[in-house]
């Protein structure tokens, strides 16, 4: 019970640290299609598509392109209530698969709400080109879709010829912040969701894991990160900016004793960019691939 | 009349009480003072049924109490005992009030709203009856406590006497008050219909008293009570001792006492 | 009796204030509702009409609901709140503290965790369930551990330590679940523990309805004797109380309307430590007055709660457990400091 209560301070700090974000005003209703869409990863790329102009509303964790902020945010993707949602009068809600909790999904099924998910899944470049042509499809900007395809292939090419240049593989270690658990988390090689993406994206940059364990494990020991000696630490924005500096990074368990640290090759690096396949996926590989390899 | 027939009560193997038997009459207030130790205690409770005997019956005017129902037992008999210790504090009135629990259903009548203030006032608490339980000095709520018992047990009962017990309950008190509620008590007890028996730690405070009208010799472990009643002045009193040894005679007992005195 | 009418007089007004605050839970939320179209709702789905706007459906079926919850998962654990501190004789128990909250908590957890693997499915009935009996399930081994054989009195004072006890087990076991779940799956499990109300229909109100008269009627029928447990288990015994029969009952009763809300909602905390002691500071530690009391403010604490949780982000939702906290802790604390009740 208490660190349910430690953890419900935090929380509303977090909240109301995106703070403006709830008390925006609803968009002009008058256009045709009220939108809902949550999940980061849509949202981004819906805005890449330039097919923003109908969302209604969006989640908490959606903060990428900076100007999705403007939106009303229904809350946690895993706290959601119906009548919220419902109170931005959506004519579709876009979601991921992975909203919550169970009881408000069975209640908008209930008032049959028009309810939208896609088929492909961004869990891979492939599979981001497919999600972005089946969004395309859907929201009529199927030439964008295209383009933005073409630009990952292109990136992806530059980024594996810039790979070739380099003849070593520095052992790269990945820290991201688990707000819902309120822990660091180095990331490892595979496992599903967020923690794989890492990875690929990683190994595509011509770099290697330091750690080879899928999934996420806390940053309880020090012995995790420093028997994996990383030559580079990527921590995501919202774990690094707690800390304030790569130097305070080292505090953390097991971190002053890697190369990583001892030649100040910590980076902060956006969740955006490395935790999820989006359409800047291309770019983020090539933006990648220097970072590791200066 | 109370009487206790073979009372048996063990701890593991050891006996605490063993094979007592004993009467209490009416009308009078029946001591039983000793040793530390030697049952005086454990035999109150179970006399007060608060406690169950391995072996033995209790009776209360010849009816065997094992099987009443804790209510039935609750209007013929009350027990003071040490200090109390009260959860939440509530006004002096209803704490005494609780006294009366047994004899309503959901709400006091008439006749129990009488009694709470007649017991009060006996015991010199009316004039704080409003106030919080937990404002009074450690006197002020033992003679709180001392009201709400003797609530219970106020009115007379219709073909049936009251049972008092008291166990050690002069904590707290000053000398003062002691004997206030010593001369109170016996003054209650000397009603034909109520039977009145308590421990009592201090000697002396019985002595006091300076009623001792018998002596017995009372061996808690075996043999049980003789009584043989003696002409003295005052018909008031009668003082059990208890002792752990297995042979003290009455001579002996009586010195101790007289030395004591 | 002048402590009767005052009792009276106090149960009027916390039932006039439940009253005004289910009305405007009822109107406000993330969308407020006006009196008309609550009308047209209502009247509408009493004639059976199948043409009632969105609104008026998330009016029936999502709103009214809700508010109706909220009284009655604030009444049982407001109730179970006075009955453990009547029980325990401390002011400082909660509902929770025999096992209850989190054997609930628990498993709820094991629902998240394992739900998929084990094909039982009974659809939106599956968390409840689990959690009820999780909550009972805890419950049963706090008893049958803290129960001693002497004379069948378990002490008081071995039940709230084997409760300690076994709540930090059941703690640690919910720990363990989130750290080897998936990340989605861990954070349900927090969100379930923060409480919430956001799943509110009329299955629910159902369930917790009955749970709730089932609980509330013997407990004001034993609220006599509960006040003679006040000066201790042998002096109740003394004034004619089968103390060991009481214990049974009020446990029972407070594990059902606890379990049962719990399932429902996820963990609520405070309401149940914060509800009797506003009222006993009021109108002192009387249990005929004290546990219908708590059911009336228990369920407008929540209301409040729950409205506020609604509002001050729309339309996102605030966890209620953080509003519990924060409305009751200043209250609490403040009349502390008033008057000294304690004893």
């Amino acid at each position: 019970m208490i660190r349910a209560q430690i953890t419900s301070i935090l929380v509303p700090v977090c909240l109301l640290a995106g703070c403006g974000r709830f008390q925006n005003q609803q968009a002009a209703a008058g256009a045709e299609q009220r939108i809902i869409c949550i999940g980061q990863a849509y949202n981004e790329m819906i805005y890449a598509l330039g097919a923003q102009a109908n969302l209604a509303g969006v989640d908490y964790s959606s903060t990428y392109p900076p100007e999705i902020k403007k939106l009303p945010t229904v809350g946690y993707h895993r706290a959601l209530s119906a009548e919220g949602i419902l109170s931005l009068k959506p004519t579709l809600i876009i979601h991921d698969n992975n909203i919550g909790p169970e009881n408000v999904v069975r209640q908008l099924q209930a008032l049959n709400i028009p309810m939208k998910t896609f088929q492909a899944k961004g869990d891979s470049v492939e599979g981001e080109k497919a999600l972005l042509r089946e969004m395309g499809a859907f929201f009529h900007k199927e030439q964008r879709a295209e383009e933005l395809s073409a630009k990952i292939d292109r990136d992806m090419a530059a980024a594996a010829e810039t790979v070739k240049k380099y003849k070593d593989a520095p052992r790269v270690a990945v820290v991201h912040f688990g707000r819902a658990s309120n822990v660091y988390l180095i990331v490892g090689n595979g496992g599903g969701g967020d923690a794989s993406t890492a990875g690929k994206m990683v190994e595509l940059a011509g770099g290697k894991m330091a750690i080879q364990k899928p999934g996420m494990q806390r940053m309880a020991s020090p012995e995790i990160i420093a028997e994996s000696n990383p030559q580079v630490i990527l921590m995501t924005e919202y774990g690094f900016d707690r800390l304030g500096t790569a130097e305070q990074a080292k505090t953390l368990p097991g971190v002053a004793e890697t190369d990583a640290a001892k030649n100040n090759r910590i980076y902060r690096v956006s969740e955006h960019e490395l935790m999820y396949f989006g359409p800047d996926t291309g770019e983020n590989i090539l933006k990648l691939a220097k970072l590791i390899h200066q | 009349m109370l009487s206790a027939n073979n009372l048996t009560f063990r701890v593991g193997t050891r006996a605490l009480v063993e094979d007592v038997t004993a009467s209490f009459e009416p009308g009078r207030l029946h001591l039983i003072v000793g040793a530390n130790g030697a049952g005086k205690s454990t035999l109150i409770k179970l006399l007060t049924r608060l406690m169950r005997p391995h072996a033995g019956t209790i009776e209360y005017d010849g009816a065997n109490i094992g099987g009443w129902s804790e209510r039935e037992l609750a209007r013929r008999r009350a027990v003071l005992s040490q200090a109390v210790e009260v959860a939440f504090s509530m006004p002096v009135r209803e704490l005494v009030m609780m006294g009366r629990y047994p004899h309503f259903g959901a709400r006091p009548g008439a006749s129990d709203l009488h009694i709470c203030e007649e017991v009060m006032r006996y015991f010199e608490v009316d004039a704080m009856a409003d106030r919080s339980y937990g404002t009074l000095s450690g006197g002020e709520k033992q003679r709180v406590q001392f009201a709400r018992v003797l609530a219970q047990i106020w009115r007379p009962i219709e073909g049936a006497a009251r049972y008092l017990f008291l166990d050690e309950p002069l904590t707290f008190l000053d000398i003062r008050h002691q004997i206030d509620f010593m001369n109170k008590v016996r003054s209650f007890a000397s009603q034909p219909d109520v039977v009145a028996v308590g421990v009592v730690h201090d000697l002396s405070l019985a002595a006091r008293l300076l009623m001792i009208s018998v002596c017995l010799c009372i061996n808690i472990k075996k043999h049980g009570w003789r009584c043989s009643p003696s002409r003295s002045k005052s018909n008031s009193l009668t003082l059990f001792i208890a002792s752990n040894q297995p042979s003290t005679t009455l001579p002996e007992s009586l010195q101790a006492i007289s030395d004591y005195l | 009796m002048k402590g009767r009418r005052a009792d009276q007089f106090w149960l009027l007004v916390l039932f006039v204030l439940m009253i005004v605050t289910t009305v405007a839970s009822i109107r406000y939320g993330a969308i407020d509702f006006s009196s008309h179209d609550m009308a047209a709702a209502v009247s509408g789905k009493l004639a059976g009409s199948n043409d009632l706007t969105l609104d008026q459906r998330i009016f029936i079926q999502l709103r009214v609901p809700r508010a109706i919850l909220c009284l009655l998962v604030g009444a049982c654990l407001g109730v179970g709140g006075t009955l453990m501190q009547a029980l325990f004789r401390n002011p400082i128990v909660e509902p929770g503290l025999v096992g209850t909250s989190s054997g609930a908590a628990f498993g709820a957890a094991l629902f998240y965790v394992f739900g998929a693997l084990l094909k039982l499915n009974l659809g939106g009935w599956t968390l409840p369930l689990a959690a009820c009996a999780g909550g009972v399930v805890s419950t049963y081994i706090v008893f049958a551990l803290a129960h001693t054989k002497h004379e069948g009195r378990s002490s008081i004072l071995r039940l709230l330590l084997t409760g300690l006890a076994i709540n930090a087990l059941f703690m640690s076991g919910i720990g363990f679940l989130s750290y080897v779940a998936r990340d989605p799956q861990a954070r349900s499990i927090i969100y379930w523990n923060l409480g919430t109300l956001s799943g509110a229909d009329w299955n629910a109100v159902l369930v917790v309805g009955a749970a709730t008269v089932l609980g509330l009627v013997p407990a004001i029928a034993y609220a006599k004797p509960l006040n003679a447990l006040m000066i201790g288990e042998e002096e109740a015994v003394a004034l004619g109380v089968n103390v060991v029969r009481l214990k049974w009952i009020i446990l029972t009763i407070n594990v059902m309307m606890v379990a049962v809300a719990t399932a429902f909602t996820g963990v609520i905390s405070f309401v149940g430590l914060i509800v009797p002691h506003i009222l006993r500071i009021l109108r002192g530690p009387d249990n005929r007055f004290l546990i219908l009391g708590s059911a009336l403010l228990g369920g407008t604490l929540l209301s409040v709660a729950d409205l506020i949780a609604r509002v001050s982000l729309r339309p996102a939702e605030l966890p209620i457990g953080i509003v519990t906290a924060v409305v009751g802790v200043p209250i609490f604390v403040s009349l502390l400091r008033t008057r000294e009740y304690l004893s």
